[in-house]
């Protein structure tokens, strides 16, 4: 099952003083499947945050649409996605256990409103903090509260726009571990970033973004295992092998990364000036070659 | 509604913690104290002038936190992204602004009922019972609920200060529309009266929620002025409401 479908869509802003149209979305189509976790990867700027406002139906695209669940992203289909937005920031002069009770009465909640905040304040470890004005809130913090509310409502879709910007390692690794737990539970979850080693870490899928348009999405484990980028060679007994610069000497050893088609070539020439080959490693793409790749192709 | 509660709710418990808020009330209890003080000053009689003085310090702070915590609260929620925050849960925008509008009136009304009954301890304390007190705070209460709505309105298409400019500039115009109409009678030309007339009926009224001068001269009120009041309440609040809501559903957040 299709948990969003987004469109073709098109969206433009006035800017400037005579209100020129800027168009910063120019037919965005991708798809988030039910239970699974989908990173929406993009430099700054590259649509990413409003390609989110128009699923959350926070802003209107020019043309196209997007299903969440199947239906037009309405009032009605927010009631069960939980939306946490970039840096987010909330009222100074609210606790965030008040916070979370406010939030979870715009969901038609039943049962002990008061338990289920105590729950997530749990999850996201903050139930020490909970009584404290916002003001006085780390980054961190309003990073949680924001999980928090987001959560609050139980809902099956999970948008978080770069939910780990700004945090420290410590955090992020904590943060993954809760979107893990999150994952393990069913939940889908569309997650914006431009920290490409987070994405790797969580995603199953990937959707790459620029300048307002898709170019590239698939299945993460099948980019990162279908293309060999290099290989690493490492030999010894020779001190230099003609045509050929050693990346790193370590001892004895040099180690040579060399392209799939001058393999053979390395090996013939380590042979015939008396070396051995100690080992051949065929290295794949990473997630952030294969995006620098797709982004200098345009 | 319970959006709609939400966001009153939200908007009313940030609004009386704020600083700036309670920064009013202290200065409103210090003037208003100060006219105990003003009332040995004057010849004639004191309960008088501590009444006068009292209702003018009430529509002051009334005034004043409309313009700053209805000026800056919208502004707030847009430059810090938590309109985003509110948008993304099920709730429309018009739901969103009219829980500000009423959140923010909140604030304004449990200013002046606290001014009202510490003028009316006062004048109590002085040996005069005015009652009346408590009929213009009432009417304040109307008179501010559609200038909060107007402050809203400016603040959902325009800067901070230019709203807080805007929503003074109005309130200034709607005391002067009497004056205006009157001014119209003066005029000789048929056109130009005419066009000042128009003008004159066109801005908000706000003399029909001024009973001060009735209240301190005990003179009789007939009710079809409080029904005049609420009828003209309800008319520019639902007015400037539906305005705000529409400039906001319009605009980019």
């Amino acid at each position: 099952m299709k948990a969003i479908e987004v469109k073709g869509i098109f969206k433009s802003f006035r800017e400037g003083f005579l209100l020129e149209r800027k168009e910063v979305l120019h037919g965005v189509e991708f798809e988030v499947r039910g239970g699974a976790v989908v990173g929406l990867l993009g430099p700054n700027g590259a649509g990413k945050t409003t390609t989110i406002k128009i699923i959350m139906g926070i802003s209107e695209p020019d043309s196209g649409e997007v299903l969440v669940s199947g239906k037009r992203a309405s009032r009605s289909t927010r009631e069960n996605i939980g939306f946490l937005p970039e840096a987010p920031y909330f009222y100074d002069y609210l606790t965030g256990r008040e916070i979370l009770t406010s939030f979870a009465r715009f969901y038609r909640m039943k049962g002990d409103i008061s338990r289920r905040v105590d729950e997530v304040l749990e999850i996201v470890g903050m139930r020490d903090e909970a009584d404290r004005w916002v003001r006085s809130y780390s980054k961190g913090m309003l990073q949680r509260i924001g999980l928090a509310q987001a959560i609050i409502h139980d809902p099956d879709l999970l948008v978080l726009d770069e939910p780990m910007s700004g945090l420290d390692p410590i955090g992020r690794r904590e943060f993954r571990e809760i979107i893990s737990g999150l994952k393990k539970k069913g939940k889908t979850i569309l997650f914006s970033s431009h920290i490409l080693q987070d994405v790797e870490m969580i995603c199953d899928e990937v959707v790459m973004i620029y300048e307002g348009r898709v170019i590239k999405q698939g299945v993460l484990e099948d980019m990162l295992s279908g293309e060999i980028s290099h290989y690493e060679v490492t030999v010894e007994g020779v001190e230099e092998i003609p045509g050929f610069t050693p990346e790193r000497r370590s001892g004895k050893r040099l180690l040579f990364m060399v392209e799939e088609g001058r393999v053979d070539s390395i090996v013939k020439a380590v042979i015939e000036a008396g070396g051995k080959i100690r080992a051949v490693i065929p290295r794949t793409l990473t997630l952030e070659e294969i995006f620098i790749r797709e982004v200098k192709d345009r | 509604m319970k959006s709609v509660r939400a966001v009153a709710y939200i908007t009313f418990k940030e609004g009386i913690r704020d600083r700036i808020y309670l920064i009013f009330f202290f200065f409103a209890v210090v003037l208003l104290l100060f006219s105990l003080f003003l009332g040995m000053l004057v010849i004639g009689d004191p309960n008088k002038v501590i009444a006068d003085f009292g209702m003018a310090v009430m529509s002051l702070f009334a005034l004043l936190v409309v313009i700053f915590v209805g000026g800056t609260s919208f502004s707030r929620e847009l430059s810090k992204k938590t309109v985003i925050l509110v948008l993304s849960k099920p709730i429309s925008r018009e739901e969103f602004m009219l829980g500000k509008i009423l959140g923010i009136w909140l604030n304004v009304i449990l200013n002046i009922i606290a001014m009202a009954f510490l003028l009316f301890l006062l004048l109590l304390f002085k040996g005069s019972r005015m009652w009346g007190i408590f009929i213009q705070a009432f009417l304040l209460i109307l008179e501010m609920g559609i200038l909060t709505a107007v402050s809203l309105m400016f603040s959902s298409f325009t800067t901070q200060f230019l709203s807080m400019l805007f929503t003074f500039s109005v309130y200034i115009v709607s005391h002067l529309a009497t004056t205006i109409e009157k001014a119209s009678m003066t005029l000789k030309s048929g056109l130009s009266r005419t066009i000042v007339k128009a003008i004159s009926y066109a801005i908000p009224n706000f003399d029909y929620f001024n009973l001060k001068n009735q209240i301190v001269y005990g003179l009789k009120v007939p009710s079809v002025f409080y029904y005049k009041a609420v009828a003209y309440f309800f008319f520019l609040f639902l007015l400037f409401s539906i305005l705000a809501m529409w400039v906001f559903k319009k605009r980019e957040v």
